[in-house]
């Protein structure tokens, strides 16, 4: 079971970017060190004030949700691994819940989650994928007068839209909670499914 | 990348100078408004019950100088009533891997044990529980523990019930921005009229900027907490409000002594009032050197905070539209306070009567900076440990405490 509600994170939730699971790596052999307990997988929950404490706000500020610690597929696209973009689970590495990708190497609504930060190809990190998120737009928006409310679709490189169309399919993530803009960061309700393990 | 070989010859036959059991603290810092109020002598534990009651009096019996043999009627109003304060719980917490940590049994600490441990990590990890715990308590002594409501923007419910809150009239807002019509309970110039009432004093200009901290401010200061049969004797200020204190002071060739007095913090006398400098008192520019604001890296957990998640660092706030008057008109209570205004809140200064203050700490162990430990029941290492306590701050007499802003350091 690895909904852990007692772990240690070591770093700020959106601050973490570590060559091993468990975030304490031995510095003259580079292998994984265990202690403190945390592992990948472990998934849990937090409140609003839990979520933002645990913010490096640097970065951004986290809100309530589910968080996991996840794995980065060495061959994502580094650039598309930054704080409000889609990850998916790799395409070729199903069903695995623990290792995720960049967008433009994944299965569009394979267990989509948000990046909360840039988590280095092949490193291990936090990502969201229940709750109220911090998203990113794209480069434009679909929809002639974007607003809260509207449906959010996940898009080349992670990125999202709002598109004119508002139906849901295996893009969609959820709800804007503020106005779509272009290249900015706007929070969202995700409606995305439930996943163990 | 390791390297090919693992060791070098320098590695593989010497270890790393270490002085063993030594962490230098970079983060907390020391809370002398609790050690001086301990040391005054209002530790007044909780010994349980439907919160705390402190009865006071607000009102007098009839009487007049009379002509003998002439009769009166002779009738009664209530004269005195009670405040009421709840306990709040303060708990720091965090996980414990007895994997990596060993909690004193010699049962876990895998890792952390044996010769080659440098410093006992569970150690630190108790002791920070308890210096979170401390600096909570510190800082919510300078705020409030109210719900939202008129005049208080914030939700502070489960804080202490602090200075910002009973050092107040109800109608003039204190350095927080907030102004406060119950104390303990009770209505502030309601039926009790200003009997639980303190003035805060707006040393700032009549637009609401700082001024300055001079020996007229700290007479009248003085002169506020007297007036209504208080014993002035401790100040309170930040380390940056002492500074500007003492250079107001000292500038004006004033009563001015810098003593050291019983707890270890340099003291200043002002008039019997011993002020003491503390880093966690609100301050404005006190976040530029002690990690309270988010600037510089100072982010996540690498701050102090209080009860609430936030420090006691000031900023500006909009003071009421008193009423029938225009902007910048002065408050009619004599707070200094102009209407409507933009105030800069920069430091801020306490006069206090120690002995008019208690902390109400429980005697129950458990939550008296007791541990409680509960084991995750399907984890193979992991624990929660949370360090609680249960205790209040509250003022049994505010009008023998006057509370100062709007000063520059």
């Amino acid at each position: 079971m690895p909904y852990l509600p007692i772990l240690p994170t070591w770093v700020a939730i959106n601050g973490a970017d570590d060559p091993t699971p468990t975030g304490l790596q031995d510095i003259r052999t580079g292998q994984t060190v265990y202690g403190g307990a945390l592992n990948l997988g472990d998934y849990f929950d937090m409140t609003e004030k839990e979520a933002n404490g645990n913010s490096d706000t640097d970065t951004g500020t986290l809100h309530a949700g589910r968080y996991r610690r996840v794995q980065v597929d060495s061959g994502a696209t580094a650039a598309n691994v930054k704080t409000g973009t889609i990850g998916l689970m790799v395409a070729g590495g199903q069903p695995q819940l623990n290792l995720v990708t960049s967008y433009d190497k994944g299965i569009v609504g394979a267990h989509p989650v948000v990046f909360l930060n840039s988590i280095t190809p092949g490193n291990y990190g936090f990502v969201q994928e229940l709750g109220i998120a911090t998203v990113l737009c794209g480069s434009s928006i679909q929809k002639a007068s974007p607003a809260s409310g509207d449906l959010l679709e996940m898009t080349t490189a992670g990125v999202v839209d709002d598109k004119t169309t508002q139906t849901v399919n295996q893009a969609t993530i959820g709800l804007a909670l503020a106005p779509p803009i272009a290249n900015t960061l706007i929070i969202a309700q995700l409606n995305l499914p439930v996943l163990q393990g | 990348m390791p390297t090919d070989p693992l060791y070098n010859e320098i590695d593989s036959t010497n270890l790393e100078s270490v002085r063993k059991n030594t962490v230098f603290d970079n983060l907390f810092v020391d809370t002398p408004f609790q050690a001086k109020l301990r040391r005054a002598g209002v530790w007044d534990p909780f010994l349980g019950g439907n919160g705390m009651f402190e009865g006071f009096i607000y009102g007098r019996p009839q009487g007049a100088a009379v002509a003998p043999g002439s009769t009166v009627t002779v009738t009664r109003q209530q004269m005195n009533t009670g405040m009421k304060f709840q306990p709040k719980a303060y708990v720091s917490w965090l996980p414990l891997d007895d994997w990596e940590l060993d909690d004193g049994s010699g049962t876990g600490g895998v890792i952390n044990s044996g010769p080659a441990m440098i410093a006992n990590q569970y150690q630190i990890l108790m002791e920070l529980t308890v210096k979170m715990i401390n600096t909570m308590i510190e800082m919510d002594s300078f705020r409030h523990g109210q719900a939202a409501g008129t005049g208080v923007a914030d939700n502070r419910i489960l804080d202490s019930n602090g200075l910002s809150e009973a050092l107040n009239n109800g109608i003039d807002p204190s350095w927080d921005g907030n102004y406060f019509t119950t104390y303990g309970g009770n209505t502030r110039n309601g039926v009790i009229g200003p009997a639980l009432n303190s003035v805060p004093l707006f040393l700032g200009t009549a637009s609401g900027g700082t001024g300055q901290i001079d020996f007229n401010a700290l007479m009248r200061m003085w002169a506020q907490g007297t007036v209504t049969g208080g014993s002035l004797d401790l100040g309170i200020t930040n380390v940056l409000g002492f500074a500007a204190v003492a250079n107001a002071l000292d500038a004006q060739r004033r009563d001015v002594s810098n003593t050291r007095h019983d707890i270890n913090w340099t003291g200043l006398n002002f008039n019997g009032v011993d002020i003491y400098a503390d880093p966690l008192a609100p301050s404005a520019q006190a976040g530029d050197f002690l990690s309270l604001a988010t600037a510089n890296g100072q982010s996540g957990n690498n701050t102090l905070v209080d009860g609430a998640g936030i420090s006691t660092q000031t900023s500006t706030f909009l003071s009421p539209t008193y009423s029938g008057l225009s902007t910048g008109e002065l408050s009619p209570t004599g707070s200094l306070v102009p209407s409507n205004t933009t105030i800069t809140v920069g430091e801020v200064l306490f006069f206090l009567e120690s002995g008019s203050f208690k902390i109400r700490p429980t005697n129950k162990k458990g939550w008296n900076y007791g541990l409680r430990r509960a084991p995750m029941p399907n984890n193979v290492s992991m624990d929660a440990l949370f360090m609680r306590l249960g205790t209040n701050l509250y003022n049994v007499s505010p009008r023998h405490n006057v509370q100062a802003y709007g000063f520059a350091s």
